[in-house]
């Protein structure tokens, strides 16, 4: 047989054994990772939507999934999610542009203050325009505002000074920025707060070049200040719900958009000691799954795609397989004391209402001053009342 | 002579052991069947004036009584220079709301309730505002006297601020339904809201006689417009 440059490569360079020859489920995209994670590495996520999946399977699959900002214990699972708590490391909602983590970061040590740091809702409540969408009803009041954000930027600091490994989801080349001093805001001011004015806010779509230039001086920054901090990078695969570009379709500005983040995460991959990249596009998005990994829309990614991301996720940078029955949030054991402690305190004020409310014709005076009744008292007493 | 009918659970109690001569009739909604016995009840109008709800009302205690074990404040905007405890784990005014309107779902229910049933005019009266002396609870501790042992008792504006969310979204309902909502007598509290020291109570949470003797000339007042 004639040698040539490809006679020795391996199957994995090859679609007709590493793609058209497998089942759809068993392709396997990844060839080495430059490093791995153990069960006792802080991980901490970031990133557009996609990332919150990667977030919620290694919170199940018995990682250590850094969270520096909780949610209180007194709040329901349901409402954990609707505020935005676990959902990632921080509080921060979804972070779309490397710019928007670049300035998350300089936003936290006090190396930049957006001149916009608040705007004002429909109802006269307060919108945190880099979190637009943190919480339903906004802040309360300026007291209210100013000291959850500084509550969220110190949760922000711990964060990336503790975490072992940041995985970070790229989502979008186009971004809105303030042409007063280039803020960055998740979505275009008007959408869910602030008012739209093309004075003062514009469309930034990044090239390569931004994109590659924002995350090297993330990493730089991060690597300074954490020298344990290891990178995997994602490009989320859910495309544009819309372009801002008036004279592009939507399909198209998806695909130069994926491409210039993809093409961007290569760059970096090259130029970074210790940063991945890790194909979660290519799995989703690839030929071989036919689109079977998006949903009706187009758009959503089915669960059995984010399982398939993961289960080559687990086996690369963790040598686990996928515990596909392991996606139920445990519950911590602060909410196992709060809910234990406010059932006991529902359980003890129907108590002292008890007392309270029952007939005193019935109860001694004496008894009805006596406090702190045990339960062979109480229960002769409503014996008494039922009679 | 037609009379007034209060209707409700413990804070009830302060009413009826005031002793009001006449005029008004006390019915207590306490128990597994208490709204379904109450619902049965025909109130003729011929009989009775208005008839005043005092439903439930202690259920910001649940959170706030008692330290958690995990203490958390909020920033009430209503009154902005209430202070902050700087120790407490600081939670959104909107969270804390969701929180208690979870809680609230049940007075919700029977003030729907009684709104359906009743035909005659409907008034809501507000709990009294908490006792602002630890020392009074610690010595009156009620049920709660190993919690508060092993947590401590939750201070006074804190327990304040719980009182008013939780008043402030049962207003918000009584005026959904159309109910009058009866504020507590400002006779009742001191410069900071909470309950003045001649209506308190042998216990944590409620208010004594003489609380419930101020309420009834106030219902009076406002139903019969008397000066």
């Amino acid at each position: 047989m004639k040698k040539t440059a490809y006679s020795r490569l391996p199957d994995h360079c090859f679609w007709q054994r590493s793609v058209s020859a497998i089942t759809p489920q068993a392709l396997d995209p990844v060839v080495t990772v430059p490093f791995t994670i153990a069960t006792t590495d802080k991980i901490a996520t970031a990133g557009s939507c996609f990332a919150q999946h990667i977030a919620r399977y290694l919170r199940n699959t018995g990682f250590h999934f850094l969270i520096t900002e909780p949610a209180h214990p007194i709040a329901s699972a349901d409402e954990a999610l609707i505020y935005n708590y676990g959902t990632f490391t921080a509080r921060y909602g979804n972070l779309y542009t490397a710019r928007q983590l670049l300035q998350l970061f300089q936003r936290a040590y006090g190396m930049f203050s957006p001149s916009e740091a608040v705007w004002q809702g429909d109802n006269g409540e307060l919108i945190d325009p880099f979190r637009p969408q943190i919480q339903p009803g906004g802040f309360s009041s300026l007291a209210e505002f100013n000291a959850d954000r500084a509550k969220h930027l110190r949760a922000v600091r711990t964060a990336f000074e503790t975490l072992d490994v940041f995985v970070f989801t790229l989502g979008l080349t186009e971004g809105w920025e303030s042409k007063d001093d280039g803020a960055v805001f998740p979505l275009c001011p008007g959408v869910a707060g602030g008012v739209y004015d093309e004075n003062k806010y514009q469309l930034h779509n990044f090239d390569v070049s931004e994109v590659v230039q924002d995350m090297l001086t993330f990493i730089e920054l991060l690597t300074q200040l954490n020298t344990r901090a290891k990178i995997i990078l994602t490009v989320s695969p859910v495309p544009l719900i819309a372009t801002a570009l008036s004279d592009r379709h939507v399909l198209s500005a998806t695909t130069y958009s994926k491409s210039v983040l993809r093409v961007a995460c290569e760059t970096i991959g090259r130029q970074s000691t210790v940063a991945a990249y890790f194909p979660s596009y290519e799995i989703i998005t690839g030929h071989y799954a036919r689109g079977g990994y998006f949903a009706e829309d187009c758009r959503s990614v089915t669960e059995a795609g984010v399982a398939h991301v993961m289960r080559v996720f687990l086996k690369h940078f963790a040598g686990m397989a996928l515990d596909v029955s392991a996606t139920v949030d445990a519950v911590s054991q602060e909410k196992q004391l709060s809910d234990k402690h406010l059932q006991e305190m529902a359980e003890l004020v129907r108590i002292n209402c008890d007392e309270e409310a029952i007939d005193k014709r019935f109860i001694p005076a004496e008894k009805n001053i006596q406090t702190g009744r045990g339960k062979s008292s109480l229960a002769s007493i409503f014996k008494q009342w039922r009679k | 002579m037609k009379k007034i009918l209060v209707v409700g659970h413990s804070h009830v109690n302060a009413l009826k052991d005031s002793n009001p001569e006449e005029g008004f009739e006390f019915c207590s909604l306490v128990g597994a069947n208490g709204l379904a016995s109450f619902v049965k009840k025909n109130i003729p109008s011929s009989e009775y004036d208005a008839l005043v709800c005092s439903i439930q009302g202690s259920q910001y205690n649940i959170f706030g009584l008692v330290k958690h074990p995990q203490p958390f404040d909020f920033y009430w905007p209503d009154e902005p220079g209430l202070p902050i405890d700087e120790d407490a784990e600081l939670l959104p005014l909107s969270l804390v709301t969701s929180i208690f309107k979870r809680d609230l779902r049940a007075t919700f229910h029977i003030l729907d309730t009684i709104k359906k049933i009743s035909r005659i005019k409907t008034y809501f009266l507000e709990p009294p505002p908490p006792v602002p002396s630890e020392a009074h609870i610690r010595k009156h501790p009620s049920s709660f006297r190993e919690k508060i042992n092993q947590h401590g008792v939750s201070p006074a504006v804190f327990r304040y601020k719980l009182w008013r969310l939780q008043a402030k979204l049962v207003r918000e309902h009584c005026a959904s339904l159309g109910l009058d909502y009866i504020p507590v007598p400002k006779e009742a509290q001191n410069r900071q809201g909470l309950l003045r020291r001649p209506y308190w109570n042998i216990d944590p949470t409620h208010g004594n006689a003489a609380y419930g003797a101020l309420v009834l000339n106030q219902i009076r007042s406002l139903h019969y417009h008397e000066d």
